[in-house]
């Protein structure tokens, strides 16, 4: 392509949480991406819902293994993907997390921190003793910095992602990854 | 004053060597010369003629020319002294000494130049080592395969291997030494006092057969040596070699031999690679994957073993199918944690039309490989115990270790009963369903209503290699290599081959209209 557009695909998967979880709990989560407005989706999966994970012991890893595979094309790194991942555990919001996609081609490995929004009326923090969470509208929210003042979140764990990056056209256009582009 | 140590193989025979000895200009002259015997006992022999001349006063030129032989015994005058005593000699070699001196009843008056060989205890400084002993021995022992470990590329060279013995680091020479000293002493009050110096070092390595003389042989350029008696005396020497020179038909038979062994590694060289290094076919990249299960740890039951399957998109091709699928051997768990070895290598070639590069979502399908890992019980029953996939990373060539966490189906209490009599091995249609499900196009997946159970993990190792001829030097022209990445640098070529195989295409196609035209005509015309 020399028309000054690149190609970068995704291809991955959300491996494991790694929350506090308790024996008999369910777990599901849910991913979708987020793009700048020069990036468009060539193809793939834009997002996902995942199969219902249950734990066993106290503590364990949460294992979705939940696959993610997506192409996108732009013409400026402005805007660069973004993921959002939210999970839930049964049907109460366990957390939100988000990362930019790799840059460098390769394999990496993520650890995507989570957090959960915390009640902002005080009727909603008496609500938190009977189990009220808050949840965003619209996740996607997260991958823009707009209502940041305005939220507060406390952590709740982490999400593991393996993902393989791989360009083309990019280094056409003149960019630099650094030193070892060629993993 | 010295030169480095020079050092020169005796694979075979006769060298001669020659030590120029003189006394401020060109004045004493020591012609040694040195001859070794075809026989594995090496000789020397070296001449001395001196000459004698001092510069201030009285010229008295010191000319010496002497002819020393591998591990001749030649005295100085206090040796001759020493050993003209009987009650001196203790041991075998000093009563022979002792013998030696009584027969001789030449006078030469000439001490000046004599030696000292192997077993004649001195030793000079820097050779007295401290603690040799076990480890030295056993290396020298070694039956060095001197192996000639020729790079298999250059044919058996005297040279090169002369280098090569030289440098083996294995192998501690230890060198017999021999010892040309020149001793200009005075007599003082009646007694000798001797003032030994060292001229000369010629030692010998049995076992790499090299033969080395330190300070090297010189014609031109004289050794200096300054003595500081009274009056300083200044003494030039030179090192000569002059041996007999090696019969011919010794040598003729040494080249004839080398022949030999040069044509044999060919011909073996031959019978290994029978032709031509083969290379992939112009528009391919081969992409030679590695696998090995290493291990699995923290499975219900304990005994266990893997099944793979690797699955192609479209574009990629593999020749030898019987390797995309596979099952490790079953293994129990020793410990609580259930951790299983399996060490099961695989490999398998995997091919990628270059020419689908050109397209924008060809390359972005990778292959994948599912693990099931099934358990065997009691009765034959045998159990999914996890579920895991894995992208192969075909883009770069590496190594990578994977720690796969895995999942298994479930749903109710009654499935959970089912798997414990029965077992639930493949209660899946297609694996593939864990991953991306096969031919799976819209562009949301949702997995929601199937229940898993989080197990154990496993733990795997990928190294990836690519080839094609795009890499190749003369291909690669003036890329730069680090500044692309593979996928780039393929890309850029699949256009220029797309362009040229459209005009291969035109081509073909346009002689096939000739001939049918031809055809037409011919078939008009009749």
């Amino acid at each position: 392509m020399s028309d000054g557009t690149f190609l970068i695909s995704i291809a991955g998967q959300i491996e494991y949480l790694d929350v506090m979880s308790a024996a008999g709990s369910a777990y599901h989560c849910k991913y979708e991406f987020h793009a700048g407005p020069d990036w468009t989706i060539v193809g793939g999966l834009e997002t996902g819902l995942s199969q219902i994970a249950n734990v066993v012991n106290n503590n364990d890893k949460v294992v979705f293994n939940f696959p993610v595979d997506l192409q996108f094309k732009s013409t400026n790194p402005f805007g660069w993907p973004q993921m959002v991942i939210s999970v839930y555990k049964e049907m109460r919001l366990e957390g939100y997390g988000r990362t930019h996609m790799p840059i460098k081609p390769g394999n990496h490995h993520l650890e995507v921190n989570l957090a959960r929004p915390k009640a902002s009326s005080l009727l909603g923090y008496i609500g938190t003793f009977f189990g009220y969470q808050p949840q965003l509208l619209q996740p996607k929210l997260l991958a823009s910095t707009a209502g940041s003042n305005l939220i507060r979140m406390e952590t709740s764990g982490k999400a593991h992602m393996t993902f393989n990056i791989v360009s083309q056209g990019f280094l056409r256009l003149g960019y630099d990854y650094g030193r070892s582009a060629r993993e | 004053m010295v030169h480095d140590n020079h050092d020169m193989t005796l694979e075979s025979l006769d060298r001669k060597l020659k030590i120029r000895f003189s006394h401020n200009n060109m004045c004493e002259e020591i012609r040694a010369v040195e001859s070794t015997s075809a026989t594995n006992k090496t000789q020397e022999m070296i001449k001395i003629k001196e000459d004698n001349s001092c510069q201030a006063e009285k010229p008295e030129t010191l000319y010496l020319e002497k002819v020393f032989g591998w591990q001749e015994k030649v005295f100085s005058k206090e040796q001759k002294e020493y050993y003209s005593d009987e009650r001196n000699c203790f041991t075998e070699r000093e009563k022979e000494y002792h013998k030696l001196i009584s027969e001789d009843f030449s006078e030469e008056d000439d001490y000046l130049l004599f030696s000292y060989c192997t077993g004649d205890e001195f030793y000079v400084d820097h050779e007295i080592m401290g603690n040799t002993a076990y480890l030295e021995e056993r290396l020298n022992n070694l039956a060095v395969g001197r192996s000639n470990i020729s790079d298999g590329k250059d044919a058996y060279d005297y040279n090169t291997s002369v280098i090569k013995s030289i440098e083996n680091p294995l192998v501690r020479n230890t060198f017999e030494n021999m010892y040309i000293m020149a001793d200009f002493g005075q007599n003082f009050e009646g007694t000798w006092l001797k003032n030994e110096k060292l001229l000369c070092t010629v030692g010998y390595n049995k076992q790499s057969k090299i033969l080395r003389i330190s300070p090297d042989i010189t014609n031109t350029q004289r050794y200096v040596l300054k003595i500081h008696t009274e009056k300083e005396r200044i003494f030039n020497y030179y090192i000569e070699h002059c041996s007999n020179n090696v019969p011919e038909s010794i040598e003729v038979n040494e080249k004839t031999l080398i022949k030999k062994i040069n044509d044999f590694e060919a011909l073996k060289k031959e019978k290994l690679f029978p032709g031509p290094f083969k290379l992939p076919p112009r528009n391919k990249l081969y992409v030679f994957v590695f696998m090995e299960i290493c291990s699995a740890k923290g499975f219900e039951y304990s005994d266990i073993f893997v099944q793979y399957q690797i699955k192609l998109p479209q574009g990629w091709f593999s020749s030898d199918l019987d390797h995309m699928k596979g099952r490790t051997h079953l293994c129990r768990a020793a410990d609580e944690n259930g951790l299983v070895h399996f060490g099961h290598n695989m490999e398998i070639l995997l091919e990628y039309n270059l020419t689908n590069l050109g397209q924008s979502n060809e390359y972005s399908q990778l292959p994948y490989v599912y693990f099931e890992i099934i358990s065997k019980g009691s009765w034959n029953r045998y159990r999914t115990e996890g579920l895991c996939y894995l992208q192969i990373p075909i883009y770069s060539s590496r190594t990578l270790t994977h720690n796969l966490k895995c999942f298994r189906f479930t749903k109710n209490p009654i499935s959970e009963m089912r798997r414990y009599f029965i077992g639930d091995y493949q209660n899946y249609d297609d694996v593939s369903w864990i991953g991306i499900p096969n031919g799976y196009q819209e562009n949301t997946i949702n997995k929601y209503g199937t229940e898993t159970i989080c197990t154990g993990e496993l733990n795997i190792k990928i190294n990836v290699l690519h080839q094609s001829q795009e890499f190749l030097e003369e291909r690669r022209g003036s890329i730069d290599k680090s500044s692309k990445t593979m996928l780039e640098r393929l890309g850029s070529s699949a256009l220029l081959k797309s362009v040229e195989q459209v005009i291969q295409e035109f081509k073909k196609a346009r002689k096939e209209m000739l001939d049918a035209r031809k055809h037409v005509a011919d078939i008009v015309i009749d």
